[in-house]
Parts: C-alpha cells; structure tokens; sequence
C-alpha cells in the first residue's frame, strides 16, 4: 500500500455536469480497488502551457490516494481509454514530501497573520 | 582578448575561460540555493509559481550556474519541471 497522487485533464468543453460525473466515475473506481481517497479536488479550468490536441485549456482534476499498485494500473487503463481525458500523470508520494506540506501550511499562516494586504494570493495552488 | 582585458582590470563578467584570475561577476552569487537555505526537502511539481522562476523566456531549465541552485536540488527541480511539463502545467518551448 502506498500513496499516489493522479492528475488528469479532462477536456474543456465538458458540461460541469458531465466533467462532474466523470470524475465521480474515477472515484469510483478507486474505491471497487478497495483504495482509499484522501484528497479529490477539482482545479477547474486551466490554461494550458501548449496546445493538447485541439485545445488551449484543460479542466483539471486532483487525486490523492492510497491503495495497491492494481489500484493504480486500473486507474490508469481506465483514464487511458477514456477519451475526454487529454493528460493524465500519476506519481508515487515522495514520503518527504508531507514534511513539505506542511512547511507550506505554516508559511502561509505566517503570511496571512502579518497581513500585508495581497500578500496572500503569493502561494500558488 | 576576454581574458586580457579582465587581467586589465575590465569587467569580465560571465564564465571565465582559461587565464585571468580577477573576480568573476556572475548573474547570481555563487553559493546561494535558495532551496538549501529555505531547507525544503522536496520540490513539488505542482507548484507552478515556484518553477516559473525557473523557466525564462524560451522555457529551457536556468542551469545551475545562473540560478545558484545546489547538485540536489537542481536534480529535484529538474524532475518536478519535467513532471509539470508533461500534465501542461509548464511549456516545453515558448515561441
């Protein structure tokens, strides 16, 4: 059992429904894996940094999650096969990166406390 | 040439090639990483406006020698660069 975090681009000119349903459907999935979710965030649409197929942005979509390498191989075949999916990345947590987090989560209480006003928008995600 | 005039005295900043023993002026001091001085231990890939420091204009990696980062950290940047490269996060190329 290991955490893995999976990005993926859905295509943008997905209804919020339809790029709803579709990421649900990805939840989904995980949990048949018997994986545990820990985070599933929807980025929203994004501009891309180049153009993926026809397309200049991409609605973004977050997981972060635990389970067997299975988990992650049919999340996987699953996103592959679908075509509404234009990118998709999958990375095994770096174990030192909790640390990392939660270094960030300080810095930006730090921030917000001595509130220089537009200070906050500095951290980026 | 480059090398005569910075035994002059003249400014010679950049890489220093073969003789002349003055001063080098680089771009950014030397020794500072700023990843080692903030002691961060893991580079995320998806923080953009980290990695956009990173990345002038034609989007090519800053080597290490103008952004002053360290061996490690370099490499650290390096794979969350090409990571966020490959979900769209960040160009390959700006043209």
């Amino acid at each position: 059992m290991h955490e893995y975090e999976t990005i993926f681009v859905l295509q943008p000119n997905l209804s919020e429904e339809e790029a709803e349903a579709l990421a649900k459907s990805f939840e989904q999935v995980l949990s048949d894996q018997k994986a545990t979710l820990a985070k599933s965030e929807r980025w929203g649409k994004k501009r891309l940094a180049y153009r993926v197929g026809k397309h200049w942005d991409g609605y973004y979509i977050f997981f972060e999650y635990t389970g067997q390498h299975a988990a992650v191989l049919e999340l996987e075949r699953r996103l592959r096969n679908q075509e509404h999916v234009i990118k998709w990345l999958t990375v095994r947590k770096d174990p030192r990166a909790a640390a990392e987090e939660e270094r960030k989560a300080a810095r930006l209480a730090r921030a917000q406390r001595s509130a220089i006003p537009g200070r906050e928008a500095e951290e980026g995600m | 040439m480059g090398s005569e005039d910075r035994e002059r005295g003249g400014r010679g900043d950049g890489p220093r090639r073969g003789g002349g023993h003055k001063k080098k002026f680089l771009f950014k001091r030397r020794k500072f990483c700023k990843f080692c001085d903030e002691k961060v231990e893991y580079i995320d890939y998806k923080d953009v406006r980290l990695l956009q420091g990173f990345i002038p204009e034609r989007g090519k990696v800053l080597p290490r020698r103008i952004s002053g980062t360290c061996a490690m950290h370099q490499r650290g940047l390096m794979s969350a660069i090409k990571r966020a490269r490959n979900i769209a996060l960040l160009p390959f190329t700006a043209d």
